[in-house]
């Protein structure tokens, strides 16, 4: 791998919430640090309980808030307190019920920091006006994402000139879906190789932290610096975005997309998911298969229509079981979901032990980064990714050259990302470069040519706009039969983990208040105001209160994901020359 | 369609106005009409506290009360705004401003009962051992200031205001007011007129242009400000602290009770109604002033920012109430210069006796808006940020 050995990732948070028992709707793997208040109401395995349910988790809690809290008991506030006390820290710190009580609030207030799992900030800090270095960079073209599309675009513009810069948010190497695999498939690996050979710029640890008014900054994480862009045109490369839909009774399986279960095994060691069934028939599944068998990972494919016969050759070959023309999905209706039930048109059935379920289609681009631009446009992404389908030259904005590059190396074969990086590419420089008379290609061609080769991926686009204007989510879920909402004990379920928004938190805004549109949830519950700034949270809100409200999605609406898209430090900053 | 009274704008002064219109006269048909959802200008986008400590006795008495009123929403409507008292401290560097804060103390602050406390640099620093206080020449202490949850005042508003009945339309922005002769008739929404006796303009930063269209020019510059917050640490800055030194730009920095820090600095100065962005001069600015206030902040990172408005009277004080050269039936209560939000519970009560009886307490009187015409302008500079 041209001499950089990926660092060894220690394992998040989540990771270990996933293998405590505690569900998260949101996922936020990039953010190592819990956030939430909810850390001392803990039900995990290692934790400490004390009596009348009150448990806590070790590892946050030092034994001074034990002692604090037992010595609340022994003033003879009853267990019931206790218990909406512990409740209540549930949203952030803003629910509603407990704080009604001024005593409570005003107990609450002086023992406020016993509460907060947070530290002090380094009280040893002298004033001084030394900052870190700020980076600048002046280059023609700037792509954001170094996995295959961004790489593939560089490789096209690099014909024109060298003059690119590419930012990469991993620490080494590529990043996106190659960097999960075990070894980057060789057209990649010759490609970064070719890139670096011309001269082409790779930063790593760099993450694009979104559009301010006045500027485009990035942050270099790994050594705390702030990195200046000017560039002619920006092409925005982040790749897909992992969603966990909601299923019936979502707590299990686990579902979630194939990225984020390689993510889960591969990147972080997570070992509990040791069968499942995958719904194919977008990209390659090649590479992604052999990760996760060298894993020991018992697979099953299923396809809705037929599967590709390049998928059938190597699934024949492997002896890896797969079902095609399914109609239909069915959990158990246990709590504990374990089983699948799978039908297909053919008349098969088929009655599968499961730890999870992951798919590849249906995914949207870019969620962190676009996420700053224009909320109405994110959703649009976010629900169905299609407006790449729509609009093959990526051009978002008319006078600002930046562009996205809607293709993701985790769900579209490399041969169909390499013709849209073509197509991209010379329209971009066409643009960007303003060269008259150049040989563009025509996008309805190509349109029509994904809408002839790829069946599956045109009709998942289509099903997502359609879901988008009906308020239908999913159709791979039998919604003839409404699903159920959790009515149960879902208090172990994250919406927002970094705010410890709990699903019944939001039904409870709702059933309670009658809020249904996003902004008030997030103002009511605090959901989406921390690290992930909604860019992890806001679909599954969206999906919950589309489900108990009725309400279509373009209604309920979404929040702006606030700057920037990974926090900086202060003194970065500071030393921003204008 | 036909209501009593229309309020344009669910912002927390609309909505306040409504909350105290349906306590008083609970029969009567009330409807908001807000161009967004309610709170969507600076109602959410503010700094979320309250002070009493104003430059002019108008201002003081009004805001005294305020805060009276602000206390006890939550016995009142169940909703606890989860306050934290924990004062204003407002860091001094030159001596006018210094006799300026005396003066006031004494011929103004002291007579309302709200005395402030003045420290030397030497008790600042004994008592804020994490500031970077330089050449400071005094600190001054307003003990009654502090946070509340500015979010859930407005929702608290909001909810006991639908309970009794009362309409809040969201994303239904007002396109004209309505006037025939010299009577208020209503409103047009969606193309569509709806009928009212009465109107109450409380638009936040867009009243200015809601007034214009009926040929009434306020004077109001909306000013962006913008805010940001860092990753939350151990609740350490008890009061808002506001530094005066004149690089600082009008730096103030507090701490939410769950931890994170906000603050801003009044720069870049943007004036007019802009898209809610944020700049990067903001933020290097701010991220300047505040590491040198507070070093241990160096290493926090930001979280999020944001910006809101501030809609600036030239007086640096809100208008309320109606002039009796305009259209019957037409009242405001906007121009709050930074305030609204503390100033909501009580210009919601006065408005409420005033659009129903006509009553104008004497606490209003000098908010009214024949004062620009009059020549009565108030004398009021502190605004923060």
């Amino acid at each position: 791998m041209d001499g950089d050995e990926p660092e060894p990732q220690s394992r998040p948070l989540s990771v270990k919430l996933l293998e405590d028992g505690i569900y998260i709707l949101s996922k936020s793997f990039k953010f190592k640090r819990p956030r939430g208040v909810r850390n001392l109401a803990w039900w995990g395995s290692e934790r400490i309980e004390l009596k009348n349910g009150y448990n806590i988790n070790p590892n946050i809690v030092d034994e001074k808030l034990i002692n604090e809290i037992v010595k609340i008991k022994k003033l003879g506030l009853s267990s019931k307190l206790i218990w909406s006390f512990r409740d209540s820290l549930g949203a952030g710190f803003y629910h509603k019920k407990i704080f009604r009580n001024k005593l409570v609030w005003s107990l609450f207030t002086k023992m406020i920091n016993k509460f907060l799992p947070y530290p002090y900030p380094d009280m040893s800090q002298s004033p001084n006006t030394t900052y870190p270095l700020q980076i600048n960079i002046d280059s023609k073209f700037l792509i954001i994402g170094g996995g295959i599309s961004g790489l593939k675009i560089a490789d096209e513009l690099s014909k024109e000139t060298r003059s690119i810069v590419i930012l990469e948010g991993e620490k080494y190497g590529v990043g996106g879906y190659a960097s999960l695999l075990n070894g980057w498939p060789k057209k990649i690996q010759t490609l970064y190789n070719k890139l670096r050979r011309k001269g082409i710029k790779v930063i790593n640890a760099a993450v694009f932290q979104g559009f301010l008014e006045d500027a485009y900054i990035a942050y270099k994480y790994d050594t705390e610096q702030t990195i200046k862009i000017d560039a002619d045109a920006i092409i925005i490369a982040t790749g897909g975005y992992e969603i966990p839909p909601l299923f019936e009774n979502n707590d299990l399986p686990f579902i979630f997309s194939l990225t984020t279960l390689l993510k889960l095994i591969n990147k972080y060691g997570y070992t509990r998911l040791r069968k499942g069934v995958i719904i194919g028939g977008m990209g390659d599944l090649d590479k992604a298969l052999d990760t996760l068998i060298e894993k020991g990972v018992n697979i099953t494919v299923i396809y809705r229509n037929q599967a590709p016969q390049k998928d059938r050759e190597y699934l024949d070959k492997h002896g890896i079981n797969y079902v095609e023309e399914v109609e239909k999905i069915r959990t158990s209706d246990t709590l504990r979901v374990k089983k699948l039930l799978i039908h297909s048109s053919r008349g098969e059935k088929l009655n599968l032990d499961v730890d999870f379920v992951a798919y590849t289609p249906i995914v949207s681009p870019d969620k962190e980064v676009v996420a700053q631009l224009n909320p109405k446009y994110v959703f649009d992404t976010r629900l169905g990714g299609y407006i790449p389908l729509h609009n093959l030259s990526g051009e978002i904005f008319r006078d600002k050259n930046i562009y996205l590059s809607g293709i993701s190396g985790g769900y579209f074969p490399i041969d169909t990302i390499e013709k849209y990086a073509a197509i991209q590419a010379r329209y971009i420089i066409s643009k960007a470069l303003n060269y008259e008379n150049y040989d563009i290609y025509d996008f309805a061609d190509a349109f029509n040519e994904i809408k002839s080769r790829y069946k599956e991926l045109y009709q998942a686009y289509v099903m997502m706009d359609a879901a988008y204007q009906d308020s239908k989510v999913y159709e791979y879920i039998d919604w003839e039969n409404p699903p159920t909402l959790f009515e149960g004990d879902a208090s172990s379920i994250f919406v927002c983990h970094d705010m410890d928004v709990l699903y019944k938190d939001i039904v409870r805004s709702y059933k309670e208040l009658g809020m249904w549109r996003m902004e008030h949830i997030k103002r009511y519950t605090g959901l989406g105001t921390g690290v992930c700034q909604g860019r992890d949270c806001q679909l599954n809100a969206a999906i919950i209160l589309n489900r108990i409200s009725g309400k279509k999605f373009l209604e309920i609406g979404i929040f702006r994901s606030r700057y920037p898209v990974m926090p900086q430090t202060l003194e970065s900053l500071a030393g921003v020359e204008e | 369609m036909k209501y009593d009274i229309i309020i344009v704008g669910g912002g927390v002064i609309g909505l306040s106005i409504a909350y105290y219109l349906k306590k008083e006269s609970p029969s009567m048909k009330i409807a908001v009409y807000e161009a967004k959802y309610i709170g969507y200008g600076a109602s959410t986008r503010n700094g979320s506290h309250i002070r009493v400590h104003f430059w002019s006795e108008p201002n003081v008495v009004f805001a005294i009360k305020s805060r009276k009123l602000m206390l006890s929403l939550g016995s009142e409507t169940g909703w606890n705004p989860i306050p934290y008292i924990g004062g204003y401290l407002w860091l001094i560097y030159d001596e006018e401003t210094y006799q300026t804060y005396r003066s006031t103390d004494k011929d103004i602050w002291k007579k309302y009962g709200v005395g402030v406390e003045f420290m030397d640099p030497s008790e600042v620093v004994e008592k804020y051992p994490y500031l970077n206080v330089g050449r400071l020449i005094a600190g001054v202490f307003g003990r009654e200031d502090g946070k509340i949850h500015h979010d859930f005042v407005t929702y608290a508003y909001a909810h006991k205001f639908m309970e009794k009945k009362g309409i809040i339309n969201e994303y239904t922005p007002v396109q004209k007011i309505l006037i025939d002769g010299n009577r208020v008739k209503g409103v047009i929404v969606s193309g569509k007129t709806i009928e009212a006796r009465k109107v109450v303009i409380a638009a936040g930063a867009w009243s200015k242009r809601i007034m214009k269209d009926i040929g009434i020019d306020l004077p109001l510059t909306p000013a962006r400000k913008e805010l940001s917050v860092l990753e939350p640490v151990k609740f350490f800055i008890k009061p808002l602290i506001i530094d005066m030194r004149e690089d600082s730009r009008g730096l103030y920095v507090c701490q939410t009770p769950r931890g994170e820090v906000m603050g801003s600095v009044d720069y870049p100065e943007i004036r007019g109604t802009y898209e809610f962005n944020n700049t990067l001069k903001y933020l290097s600015t701010y991220a300047k002033a505040v590491t040198r206030l507070i070093p241990s902040l160096r290493k926090l990172r930001v979280l999020r920012v944001w910006s809101g408005d501030y809609n600036i009277s030239i007086d640096h004080s809100h208008i309320m109430g109606r002039d009796e050269e305009w259209p019957e039936g037409l009242y405001v209560a906007t121009g709050y210069s930074g305030h609204g939000f503390m100033m909501a519970p009580y210009t919601g009560y006065l408005m409420s006796k005033y659009i129903l009886n006509d009553y104008i307490h004497r606490d209003m009187e000098p908010f009214l808006p024949n004062r620009f015409r009059e020549g009565k302008l108030i004398k009021e500079v502190m605004v923060i940020g």
